[in-house]
């Protein structure tokens, strides 16, 4: 007995240290991006790191916010944030609102054709766009919403996997509920507004956090939407930064990749609780 | 008398006005309008036309020349060859870590024993948050040809001279492969978490008490479990890799690839399309990746059994 129980321990540290060597290995280059943006340009890539010197002063002595500075004055980082904050939160405003007032007639109501539409529209979420971008700046142009940041806003509303995801939830609340409000005499709109949406917060808010890394991250549209540099969102204003032939500004570039990828980290952390929760409805065979 | 009259018209308009809004066979068309019309704009008029403009021959807007199979024609070359061979490498070592690691991972986050559960999927989820722009920039640098980065060093306790590990056409696949890995591990242990706690715990106590081991249980149980969000993660993955873009481009700035190492098939349809503005060519490509996506796909998901609904 006793040994079991030994062995099940030495077990148990033995998987401890692999998801740790793993997690190490993850965190690693967010890690390094934090601790470079705030060191002067020649001590980033210094051998060995400046971390690992072992004097207390070399290692946070030297810290400094010249990086962020000169990305924020010189390369127009502030106004990519903008852009960036502007675009993610009304995009998100607005999806949440087309696909579950979308997902709240499928799971609900029953109208002809129900089927077949649901099937269609999860069908293409085999569809990669990335195959489709010549036409899809087409439609954009008719619709004159090239280089305008609205153009990067309106094309993310139907999100399908939003649609099968939320749907996945709402299925869950009682009818029963309602029906009570019905007999109240609620309006289906009154219904979606003040039942369904606030029941189902861990699944919107597994849905918002999708959407922020999607908008947040995405690089294909902006990069065929946009070409004046003062509606660039963070990823592009990173990539023409990167592009630079002569004189790459390193500082600067890390300074604004670690701006980049800190907010959707910061957004995730704020609402991960409700995170796996909300996706649990949603993948089910 | 005209007067009341007029107020009781207006009254009952109204009234049917407000009985239209919420009537059962209106309302759900209603609902579902703004997505379906984004939808058709987006989605589906887009996929119809890249059809229509892969046969043609476009000049400028307006200036457009139907082609024949012309453009399809001239993708047989060797770039667009090499890219989708490329691909498909690319598809088959994304497949081949990121199942079976996120689906060991995600059993042992699952486990009542492990400790700091909450840590762990946190950490490896914050990749899949990151901009794919600041991971291809960071493992550009981390992968650099200086002696002194980490994958160097360690050549260098092994006596092999440091490499610039981007233009080598195995080591940029591998590097392509773990910006793959970093990014997309956390995601895929997600969907397994989910797909773990649709499994009852009733069939793990049942094999217990018949003495089943772990591996026991992991084959019969867990596996067949998880096949739907396997099968979904599968189809997905496949997309993903035949549409990968972005890694590449970051990689290699300015998508000048040398030799075509790195050269993936929509990173080919974006300097077809945008940089040599043929769009009718860029169109015919994805038309292309799309029919290969959806054969793959269709093989796949008919070989695994999902239309047989066994397994579910």
């Amino acid at each position: 007995m006793r040994i079991k129980i030994n062995s099940s321990k030495i077990l148990n540290a033995i998987v401890l240290i692999f998801l740790l060597i793993i997690s190490i290995f993850y965190v690693y280059p967010i890690l390094w991006l934090f601790d470079a943006s705030l060191r002067p340009l020649i001590d980033i890539f210094q051998v060995p790191p400046a971390l690992f010197s072992g004097s207390f002063e070399k290692m946070f002595g030297i810290y400094t916010f010249n990086s962020f500075i000169n990305s924020f004055l010189n390369w127009g980082t502030g106004i990519a944030l903008i852009n960036s904050v502007l675009v993610t939160c009304s995009s998100i405003i607005l999806t949440v609102f087309v696909c579950s007032l979308c997902s709240y007639a499928f799971a609900f109501m029953n109208f002809p054709g129900k089927k077949i539409i649901f099937i269609f529209i999860l069908s293409t979420m085999m569809l990669p766009l990335a195959t489709m971008i010549a036409p899809y700046y087409r439609v954009l142009q008719k619709l004159g919403l090239t280089n305008k940041l609205i153009g990067l806003i309106i094309p993310y509303a139907a999100y399908p996997l939003g649609v099968f995801l939320l749907k996945q939830y709402f299925i869950k609340i009682p009818v029963s509920l309602i029906e009570a409000a019905k007999i109240d005499g609620a309006g289906y709109f009154r219904i979606w507004l003040r039942i369904i949406m606030p029941l189902s917060k861990p699944a919107l808010a597994a849905f918002a956090i999708i959407q922020f890394k999607e908008v947040w991250n995405d690089f294909l549209i902006p990069m065929i939407v946009l070409r004046s540099g003062s509606l660039f969102t963070l990823p592009i204003k990173l990539q023409l930064m990167d592009s630079q032939t002569f004189n790459k500004p390193y500082d600067a570039i890390i300074a604004t990749g670690f701006i980049t990828a800190i907010i959707p980290i910061i957004f995730f952390l704020i609402f991960q609780r409700y995170f796996i929760e909300g996706l649990t409805g949603g993948i089910k065979g | 008398m005209l007067k009341i009259v007029n107020e009781i018209k207006k009254e009952l308009n109204i009234k049917k006005k407000k009985e239209i809004f919420n009537s059962v066979k209106i309302i759900p068309y209603i609902f579902v309008s703004p997505f379906i019309i984004a939808f058709l704009l987006f989605y589906l008029y887009p996929v119809i036309s890249t059809i229509n403009m892969s046969f043609q021959e476009i000049l400028g807007p307006g200036d457009v020349k139907y082609i024949q199979f012309k453009n399809y024609i001239n993708l047989f070359n060797h770039d667009f060859y090499d890219a989708l061979i490329f691909n498909s490498w690319y598809t088959f070592w994304t497949l081949a870590v990121l199942i079976p690691l996120p689906v060991f991972l995600a059993v042992l986050l699952n486990s009542k024993l492990t400790i700091g559960k909450n840590f762990f999927r946190s950490s490896f989820f914050i990749p899949a948050l990151t901009s794919v722009v600041v991971a291809g920039i960071f493992f550009r640098m981390f992968f650099g040809g200086m002696e002194t980065t980490i994958p160097n060093t360690i050549l260098k306790f092994f006596k092999i001279k440091p490499i610039v590990w981007t233009f080598k056409y195995h080591t940029a696949m591998m590097v392509l492969v773990i910006i793959a890995t970093w990014r997309w591990l956390g995601v895929n242990i997600v969907y397994f978490l989910a797909g773990l706690q649709n499994i009852s715990n009733d069939l793990y106590e049942a094999a217990t008490i018949d003495g089943a081991n772990f591996f026991q249980k992991f084959i019969y149980i867990t596996l067949p479990g998880l096949k739907p969000v396997i099968i979904y993660v599968l189809t997905i993955s496949i997309y993903a890799g035949y549409a990968m873009f972005a890694e590449s481009y970051i990689l290699y700035p300015n998508a000048r690839t040398p030799g075509n190492i790195g050269l993936t098939s929509v990173l080919y349809l974006y300097q077809q399309g945008f940089d040599h503005n043929n769009l009718g060519f860029a169109s015919a490509i994805g038309v292309t990746l799309l029919l290969i996506i959806f054969i793959i796909n269709t093989i796949q998901l008919r070989f695994f059994g999902l239309f047989k609904k066994a397994g579910d």
